[in-house]
């Protein structure tokens, strides 16, 4: 039974019962692995349907709150509380015009009013700041007799 | 005594009636079909500027009143009626030195707006000589929304002579 000296007894007498039939200990190799790739592919096919879940999901959570963000608090270029519309955003943010009018005060008098951002342009006395005396600058602008054109 | 002074008394008496008698007879009767007039000097008058927007409130408004003919000197501005815009406009006080031109703007960010005929400021007038004819023009007149709106712009004048009538 046990012929070269070299082997330890325990390593071979582990190696006898490896070869006896009816002491296997180890399943064989094709139920394993059958059963391995089940599972495998059950998983792959459930993943692309997880993530379109949470890809749906979570881009309807984000249009909720963009939704909710823009009807709460409005962008200012849109829509004010006194209604500067859209399509004046671009000549208010601009700046006044030239001739400067009394539109061009009362323009900034809104945007003034309703915290709107103002562009530089709109520093009608160049004191580096956008405010109440700009629009009083914009304003004796607008009737000055050397101003307006006639 | 008091007999002569009696005969003083009807004698002073004889003489202030005969002066006073001497000085009617002396002016000169006025014609017949002619009337007395008053020298023609300068006189004082004011002009009142509507804007009427029709049914879009008025927000923002300019406009410039000139003298096309006569002699005149603007003396003073006062603001429209009752509510935004009852404050004087803004104007240029060169105008008051000038004269003959001037231009005013006023605006409002209140909520409660005119709308349709609305008077927008009174402005005083000195004339020299016949009645001047004046000319008003809009220059723009605005929205809440800062757009500018179709608005139709007029004045009505009311100038005195010193005796207070109309020339």
């Amino acid at each position: 039974m046990h012929e070269d000296p070299n082997i330890p007894d325990r390593l071979a007498r582990d190696l006898h019962r490896l070869d006896s039939p009816g002491d296997a200990r180890w399943p064989a190799d094709d139920p394993v692995l059958g059963a391995a790739r089940r599972q495998l592919r059950g998983r792959s096919a459930r993943r692309p349907l997880r993530l379109a879940a949470w890809s749906a999901g979570l881009a309807a959570a984000a249009g909720l709150a963009i939704s909710a963000m823009v009807w709460l608090n409005p962008p200012a270029r849109h829509v004010s509380a006194r209604g500067l519309v859209e399509r004046d955003a671009p000549a208010v943010a601009s700046g006044p015009a030239s001739p400067v009018t009394m539109l061009d005060a009362y323009r900034l008098a809104l945007l003034l009013d309703h915290d709107e951002p103002a562009a530089g342009a709109w520093d009608a006395n160049a004191d580096g700041a956008i405010d109440r005396r700009d629009v009083d600058t914009l304003a004796v602008r607008a009737v000055s007799l050397g101003e307006t054109a006639s | 005594m008091t007999a002569t002074l009696h005969q003083i008394g009807r004698l002073l008496g004889a003489l202030l009636g005969g002066a006073a008698l001497s000085l009617a007879v002396a002016q000169p009767a006025a014609e017949p079909g002619t009337q007395q007039t008053t020298p023609a000097g300068p006189r004082f008058g004011y002009v009142d500027v509507f804007i009427d927007s029709g049914a879009t409130p008025l927000a923002v408004y300019q406009v410039e009143l000139r003298a096309t003919e006569g002699d005149i000197r603007i003396v003073g501005v006062e603001g429209g009626d009752a509510g935004p815009f009852v404050e004087p406009p803004h104007y240029d006080p060169k105008a008051l030195l000038d004269g003959e031109r001037i231009v005013l703007g006023d605006f409002s960010t209140d909520a409660d707006l005119p709308a349709g005929h609305t008077r927008i400021a009174r402005v005083h007038l000195r004339i020299d000589g016949p009645a001047p004819t004046l000319a008003l023009t809009l220059d723009i007149a605005g929205d809440a929304d800062a757009n500018a709106i179709n608005a139709q712009t007029s004045y009505e004048a009311s100038f005195q002579t010193q005796n207070g009538s109309n020339p």
